[in-house]
Formats: structure tokens, sequence, C-alpha cells
């Protein structure tokens, strides 16, 4: 369904010095470089998957996905998206796609949402018993049926975010690219959002390949993940196996029902925290249960968890030995 | 085939009567800025009859035109300015290279639609619509005053002809506005591209005279086929020269734009988000 193979996009970039003389310079002999915002990325994606792309910013996230979409032409590589070539922009293809950015607004703003869903309606040549059956379905499930009236300029954040999904999945597209859908959402309203991911991804058998800064959005949703890091693929495998490959120790969380100090326990672990009667402690993955154990033994314990490490943790392992990995 | 161009035909056009109702929703929803914007074009208008007044309060014509037949071709000027102003110019490519150094047309690019068709179509602007009226009321002042009535055969392909102008003067603003797309930042493209095509629509084709003035002002930059031309053909009858040379500059002019946009297009860069 989504083949990439050896994707890059290079942009030339305009070097401005700084003060008048220098910009003055420049509108004589300007000088540019090349920035590889992508240098190179390859995977398959096959239907129904959701799958979470992730990276710091600046790794070539959005710019990968703006590919895949057809709004940018590749510098280099092949994309191949439902059999498309996606810049070609081919009406059929753009009819089984959307895009959604969380930090752009597609619908018209001085108007009531709906009037963005009868355009959508007449852009993608939707008949008007499936419009009407998405819309009503799509509103109730996100909760927005009141709102359809109102100006978009009067609606809260979270309610015109869901109506951008409504916006963007009126034509039933089987691929959905989701850029930060869920920025600057509060934590009910990503929630939300996420459920219906998960529900339309299900429901309607789409793939869907989502961005995110949120490590919650990816746990909840995404099995499989792509890490990219300056344009370039660091891991492309199941959320399970990454956290299993790159974090080589657990989390331990006991809470004592008998005196301990830090530095008993110090004995033990890397004592992350320690507020009594709770601590956190840092355990080689192979030796957690033998840890956990000893304690046990030797201390009352209330409760006691073994945890995976955060996965925000696990990924910035994985970024950081990217990184010392790029250094000659 | 024919069946599948009526559909697409049809599909464009009811698109295209939702961008004009938004636009007219959006006026309604301004109503102050809608009315100042309304007597800023009306006041244009006054201001071009006043002064054609004033000149041939002294003259009894210039190059041939009778005072009768310059209202005429203020009248179809002030159509096919505000018309281009209107539905192409003000709210579309004006704006084209403000959007793209703002990633704003990404959506726009996404369509199923054809993308020119999109971004120099979405956003009429109706107070332009409306100061058309003013141009053709002098239309029907310089009829009546002239006597003319105007035959069947000269009324059609004058108006073809003012259609073929049209289509140029678009194809003109989508060639130099999509110049955006790949040199960012040009703010002043689609200005260059709109005064290229009104600058000189309100003049009379017979004053330029020679090959070099009539190979730019008929070939390169044919502006003389937006009001001159349609003007001569309804006060002397059908000139098949000249229809021909329209409709045959109307179709080059439009595929370049074609090509130029896709060409152009290819460059985007969007924004970063």
């Amino acid at each position: 369904m989504i083949e990439v193979n050896g994707l890059g996009k290079t942009y030339r970039v305009a070097v401005k010095a700084q003060g008048l003389a220098a910009s003055v310079r420049s509108l004589f002999s300007p000088t540019y470089k090349e920035v590889h915002a992508v240098t190179e990325v390859s995977f398959r994606i096959t239907p129904g998957e959701l799958v979470g792309f992730i990276g710091p910013n600046g790794a070539g996230k959005t710019t990968t996905l703006k590919m895949l979409s057809g709004l940018l032409h590749p510098s280099r590589g092949t994309v191949k998206v439902l059999g498309y070539t996606p810049h070609d922009r081919n009406e059929q293809y753009l009819k089984q796609i959307s895009l959604i950015m969380g930090q752009r607004n597609q619908l018209w703003w001085d108007l009531p949402t709906v009037e963005t869903f009868r355009l959508n309606k007449d852009i993608y040549g939707v008949d008007e018993k499936s419009y009407r059956e998405t819309v009503g379905e799509l509103t109730e499930i996100l909760e927005v049926k009141d709102v359809l009236t109102q100006p978009v300029r009067s609606l809260s954040l979270g309610q015109r975010m869901k109506c951008e999904f409504i916006a963007a999945l009126i034509h039933r597209p089987k691929i959905l690219f989701l850029d930060e859908p869920t920025i600057g959402l509060d934590i009910f309203m990503q929630k939300k959002v996420r459920q219906f991911i998960k529900e339309y991804n299900a429901k309607y058998k789409a793939t869907v390949i989502l961005t995110s800064h949120y490590m919650d959005d990816v746990r909840e949703l995404c099995d499989r993940i792509i890490m990219i890091d300056r344009g370039r693929l660091v891991y492309d495998g199941r959320l399970a196996d990454l956290v299993r490959t790159y974090a080589n120790h657990k989390i331990l969380v006991p809470i004592f029902n008998s005196p301990v100090t830090r530095e008993e326990l110090a004995q033990f672990a890397t004592v992350v925290s320690f507020s009594y009667p709770k601590a956190v402690l840092n355990v080689p993955r192979g030796n957690a249960s033998e840890i956990a154990a000893k304690l046990l033994h030797k201390y009352d314990i209330d409760d006691l968890d073994i945890n995976e490490p955060e996965l925000a943790d696990v990924v910035g392992m994985v970024f950081a030995k990217s990184k010392k990995e790029r250094k000659p | 085939m024919g069946d599948k161009l009526m559909r697409t035909v049809k599909r464009y056009l009811r698109i295209y009567l939702t961008f004009l109702r938004f636009d007219f929703i959006y006026s309604m929803t301004y109503r102050t800025s809608f009315l100042i914007e309304l007597g800023v074009e009306m006041f244009y208008t006054v201001t071009s009859i006043v002064f054609f007044n004033v000149l041939y309060g002294n003259i009894k014509s210039i190059g041939g035109w009778t005072y009768e037949g310059m209202i005429l071709l203020v009248g179809i000027e002030t159509v096919y300015v505000e018309f281009l102003v209107g539905a192409v110019f003000a709210y579309n490519t004006n704006m084209l290279p403000e959007r793209i150094r703002m990633g704003e047309v990404d959506y726009a690019l996404l369509r199923p639609l054809n993308a020119m068709f999109m971004l120099t179509f979405a956003q009429p602007y109706v107070p332009s619509f409306i100061s058309m009226l003013p141009g053709f009321y002098l239309i029907h002042v310089a009829l009546t005053k002239m006597h003319l009535t105007v035959a069947p055969i000269a009324l059609v392909s004058g108006s073809f002809v003012f259609l073929c102008g049209c289509i140029i003067g678009y194809s003109i603003m989508v060639m130099v506005s999509s110049l955006a797309f790949r040199f960012v930042g040009m703010d002043t493209l689609p200005r260059i591209g709109m005064n290229t095509t009104v600058s000189f629509s309100s003049r009379p084709h017979q004053m330029y005279k020679g090959l070099v003035m009539k190979g730019i002002f008929f070939i390169l930059v044919p502006v003389v086929f937006t009001a001159s031309i349609p003007a001569t053909i309804f006060m002397k009858g059908f000139d098949a020269g000249y229809v021909v040379l329209a409709a045959s500059l109307a179709a080059v002019f439009f595929f370049l734009a074609h090509t130029v946009w896709h060409k152009m297009i290819g460059e985007y860069s969007s924004a970063s988000s």
C-alpha cells in the first residue's frame, strides 16, 4: 500500500547574515546552503496499519508526510501510495487520502462549520446519503452536533480539532496522514481524539500514519513505530520490541511498611527517587525479578510494581544512541 | 467523453457557486467593510468617467474615437477589470505569495480538484462583481447615445473576443503570480501581473503603431483584446481576423499559464508547521 525507497528531500535555503551591510551584500551576491530535511528513508506500510512516525523537532517527519501525501516533490528516491506517485496529484489518489495538520486549519474561519463540510462533500463528489451518514456518525462520536452551525472562529481549540477531523473524513479516506493531531489539546480532549482515531482505524480498516510528540498518542495507538532523526531512519519495528531492545533496565516501585534509607536501597539498585514510603529504582532488566525478591525478603513491603521504563525515556535513548553513532 | 466533461463542468460550477455564496456570507458578516470596499470600487469608476468628460470637453475625438466610443471602451474595460479583480486578483492571486510563504496552500493542493482553479478562484470578492454594474450601464449609455443597434453577429463575436481577452488577462496573472512558488517572498508578483493586464486595457488599439508596439500589445501582452477590440467590433461589426487571433492567443496563453503553473507548483516547499 505504501512503499518508500530511498526517499529524500533537500531544500536550498538562502543564508542571510546579520546586519544591514550583510543584507545589502546578499542582494548582489546571495549565498545558499543545502538543507537535507530528509536524507534517506525507506519503509513499507501494509493496509490497515496504524503507524507512529516519531522523531525530534526537525527530524523530517512532517516533510516525509508531505511527500507521502503529494504536497512536496521528493528530491530523490521513490514513493508509491495505493499504486500512485503522490506528487502527480492524481485526482483518484487525492480522493482516497487525507492529511490533518494539528497546526493548520482547513475550516473556513468566518463560516459555520457545516459549510466547510458541505463544500468538501462537493469537492470529493460524495453523495448526499453517504454525506449524511458520515457526518451524522462522526458528529455523534465526537460530540460536536451542537456546534455545527457556529462560525469556526467561535469554537474552542478542541471543538475545532474535532471538526477538522470530520471535514477531513467526509470522503472516508483509505489513508490518513495525521501530523500532530493532538497538539495543544488538554488531556481529556487528547484522549477523546485518540479514541476516535483508534475507532476509525478499526472500523474502516484505514491506514493511519501519525506523527506526535506526545508519547501517550504513540503508546495508546500504535503497534508499530518508525523513528527518524536528521532525515534518517533509526528504528522501524514494533513498539514492544523497541522497549526490549533499547531499554536495558526496568523500574521497580516499592512502597515500604518498615523504615528504610536511601543508602540501603542504593546497595540494590540505582535510586531514581526516594520519598518514604515510596521509592523508584532503576534495575538491570535481567536482574529485576531477583532484586524484587531480595527487597521483599529483607523489608516489609506494602506494594511493589515492576514497570517498563517510560516510552519517552526509551525514545530519548534511541535518539541519543543515533546521535553518538553519527559523531566521527 | 462529452458526458464526463459535462459532469466535470457542472461539478466545478457548483463548487464555484459555493465559493461565491461563502464570500457573500462573509461580506454580509462584515457589512461596514463591505460597504466601504463597494464605495472605493465605485469611486474608481466615477473618476475615470470624470476624466473622459474633462478630456472630451475640449476635443471632439482622439485617434478616431468619439466621446461615446470612449465611454463604450471605458464601460467594457470597467467590466473586464472588476471581473478580473473580483474573480481572480483580490483574494486569490494577490494573496498567493503570502499564502505560499505561510504554507497556507497545503490543503488547497491536496484537494481532488485542479489546483489552479482552487488557488485562483476559491475566494471571490463580491464588491468588485457589484462594481461591474456601472460598466454595463456605461455600455448601455454609449450605445444609446450612438443610436447604435449592435448586430447579433457583432454582439456574439465582440463578447467572444472579450471572453478571450479575459482568458488572456487571467493567464498572464496566473503565470506571473505562480512564480511565487519558486521565488518565495516576492509579494509584488501578483501586482505586476495585474498591472500588466489592466494598465493598458483602457487604451484604443489604434494608438499602438509600428511593428514593435503592435508586437507587444497584439501578441506579447495582447491586452487590446480586453476592451478596445470588443468595442470596435460592437461599433463596426464582425471582424474574422480579430476573432481568430483572439481565440488563438487565448488558447496559447491559457496553455502557457497551465504549463508554468504546474512547473512552479513542483517547486513548492510548503512551510514549517
